[in-house]
């Protein structure tokens, strides 16, 4: 479904929310002219012109205070006339203007354009796991939230009132909020506002529960600062899974965005704007290298622009859907025809969305920001693992082969295999169930997660296998990291859920360095060879694997 | 069915069209003044017109006039927008020859639905 009704009309409110503020300032220009001349023919006339506006939009766009205090201002200037307009006036205009900013900058939502955040930053080594608040006036739900967030290797704060919220708030601040605005929605919303408002505030992760999931409800929600919201009763793995993505997208590297474009004209429009905006662009001028860029560039969106020599874009969207390599790449048909003939062909051929040239800077943004965003979050839920949210088997494999063509091509940089596997794993199922058993998998995905790095990948290698491929760090440092999360990992207390004593578990970790010139399977069973060797040493160690070749 | 909308205000003109488009299945056209207007009308050949009231320049009600004069244009049936719900506002509107007259602010929900309806469509 592209371009849906909800997102259009968030994206224009969004315009319409900037430009408002930028037009308030031009009344504040006509009333400093009205103080000097309150008869100021033409002052007057803009004044009413402006007023006139707010009071025809502001409904529309879903502000019916916004309407109501235009036409209140709008009705004085018609009485005023040609003036000239006295103090009182001024005053009441003032007042106006002031009360059309309050209404424009509450509904505003908190971030800046959307997307840009998602430039690169470095990847710093997480050390401790990411902590979230829950605020949640009705409890019902709360056990199981808590349960799947701690299971995912969150650290859970709970708060039963806003106010415990909002001294909660006091301190450091978390890394994600989830607030549940109960029957008073409005004091719900005004904890994320003044959470947003403070300094840093910005960076938390910010998800609204409530009993609706109307429309007006969501856009409320992300209006008020928040970044989703979920109707009651939550579907709690859509939410660990829409918060662990939000959080990894802060660290992951740069979009980048392919543009099959031919004007250099356009070409260079595209590039300066998506550029400065820290994505990664590259663009193609002949449609026939399209495929061999798609290769090499693995571009998180395409940029199609519809005449091209000697063919038509929408055959090149065609094709690219035709191939599932790139079947879930957001595609955005550029048309310089804005007609809904244009906009048809565009969906029949597979595109995503459809722009009409020339495009905004900020339409473009948002466009791009939405259409990437969703496409990686879509990648996710197809790559990773429903349990533990890593990488399933087949997608780990794909990220160590473009380590092992990387070493070929640089062969002084360095990668390592570890392969851990969980001690006597089966007894512990056996004797405290599989949910138990689940929670230990989950303890483990979750320190993994944390101690490593972005750039590190970790995967669920089979049942109670994980795979984590490391990334230019020496085998000595590789080897101190394990034996440092073996060691923590093993003091973990486990509670068994049907009550009882609690337990630990201990792993067993074999480690591989790729060696120059070697190909994928002779690596990873390098690795596997060692951990093996592990196990018949007694288990509850790590183990360097033995030079080939 | 296609729309041409005069408004001179990007606001209007943007959420209008995502009305008509989505909702009401239609083409739209836009022109930001009553001159432009005039021209796109005579080119584009739209079922309907939506003209906004208070325009700078050419204003609502001269706009219409002229598409009147003009044979291509003359039978093109026009819509008023406008900001001023009064009874004696619309009336006078419509003895000027609109097919209807809505107000603003209006709901982009429901506007292809009252545009039809204007018309005599729905």
């Amino acid at each position: 479904m592209s371009g849906g009704w909800d997102d259009e009309l968030a994206e224009l409110r969004v315009l319409y929310l900037r430009e408002a503020g930028a037009r308030l300032g031009e009344l504040d220009r006509w009333l400093d002219a009205l103080e000097r001349d309150g008869a100021d023919a033409r002052a007057l006339g803009e004044l009413r012109r402006g007023f006139h506006s707010f009071a025809g939009s502001g409904a529309t766009y879903g502000l019916p205070a916004v309407s109501s205090l235009g036409l209140d201002a709008e009705r004085r200037c018609t009485s005023v006339g040609a003036g000239p307009a006295v103090a009182s006036d001024l005053r009441a205009w003032r007042e106006t203007v002031a009360g059309l900013r309050r209404e424009i900058e509450s509904a505003a939502p908190a971030a800046s354009p959307p997307a840009p955040s998602t430039a690169p930053s470095a990847a710093a080594p997480a050390a401790v796991a990411p902590s979230v608040l829950v605020v949640e006036s009705d409890s019902k739900d709360r056990p199981a939230l808590v349960r799947g967030l701690e299971l995912d290797g969150f650290t859970v704060t709970a708060a039963a009132t806003l106010a415990q919220a909002r001294s909660a708030l006091a301190g450091r601040l978390p890394d994600a909020v989830i607030v549940d605005v109960g029957p008073d929605e409005a004091s719900g919303f005004a904890l994320i506002e003044s959470l947003r408002a403070k300094p840093g505030g910005d960076r938390p992760v910010v998800f609204v529960v409530s009993p609706h999931g109307g429309v007006l409800d969501r856009v409320e929600a992300i209006h008020c600062g928040a970044d989703g919201h979920f109707t009651r009763p939550v579907d709690v793995a859509a939410v660990v899974r829409r918060m662990r993505f939000l959080l990894d997208r802060e660290r992951a590297e740069a979009p980048r965005i392919l543009s099959v474009e031919d004007d250099s004209h356009q070409e260079a429009f595209l590039r300066t704007v998506l550029s400065s905006a820290g994505y990664e662009f590259r663009a193609v001028a002949e449609p026939a290298r399209l495929e061999a860029e798609l290769a090499s560039f693995r571009p998180d969106l395409v940029l199609m622009d519809v005449m091209l020599p000697g063919v038509s874009g929408y055959d090149l969207v065609r094709s690219l859907r035709q191939d599932e390599r790139y079947a879930t790449v957001p595609v955005i048909v550029l048309t310089t025809r804005g007609e809904m003939e244009a906009r048809i062909q565009a969906t029949q051929a597979g595109g995503d969305e459809h722009l009409v040239k020339p495009v905004s800077p900020a339409l473009l943004l948002s466009t791009v920001a939405a259409r990437v965003e969703r496409g990686r979050f879509l990648r996710t839920l197809v790559e990773r693992d429903g349990l533990t949210g890593l990488l399933t088997h087949t997608a780990l494999l794909e990220r160590a082969r473009v380590s092992v063509s990387k070493k070929r091509r640089d062969p002084r940089r360095q990668w390592t295999w570890i392969m851990i596997d969980l001690d006597r794993f089966k007894a512990v199922n056996d004797r405290y169930g599989h949910p138990t058993g689940d929670v230990v998998l989950g303890r483990l995905a979750g320190l993994l997660r944390a101690r490593l790095r972005q750039a590190d990948v970790v995967g669920r290698y089979g049942g109670e296998e994980f795979a984590v491929v490391l990334e230019d760090l020496s085998g000595a440092d590789a080897v101190r990291l394990l034996e440092r999360l073996r060691a923590d990992f093993a003091a973990i207390e486990h509670r068994p859920r049907e009550g009882g004593e609690p337990f630990h578990v201990t792993l067993s970790a074999g480690l591989a360095t790729l060696d120059e010139g070697e190909d994928l399977s002779s690596w990873v069973q390098a690795a596997d060879r060692a951990l093996y060797e592990a196990k018949e040493a007694g288990r509850d160690r790590v183990v360097v694997a033995t030079p080939r070749a | 069915m296609k729309v041409l909308v005069i408004d001179d205000e990007p606001d209007i003109r943007r959420i209008a069209r995502l009305g008509l488009t989505k909702v009401g299945k239609m083409d739209v056209v836009e022109a930001s003044n009553g001159t432009e207007g005039l021209a796109r009308a005579k080119a584009e050949r739209p079922d309907a017109i939506l003209l906004d009231v208070m325009m700078p320049g050419l204003d609502g009600p001269s706009t219409l006039a002229r598409l009147r004069e003009d044979p291509d244009t003359a039978a093109v049936p026009v819509v008023f927008l406008t900001a001023k719900a009064i009874a004696a506002e619309v009336d006078r509107l419509r003895s000027l020859g609109a097919a209807g007259v809505l107000t603003k602010p209006f709901d982009p929900m429901t506007l292809a639905r009252e545009l039809r309806a204007a018309l005599g469509l729905a």
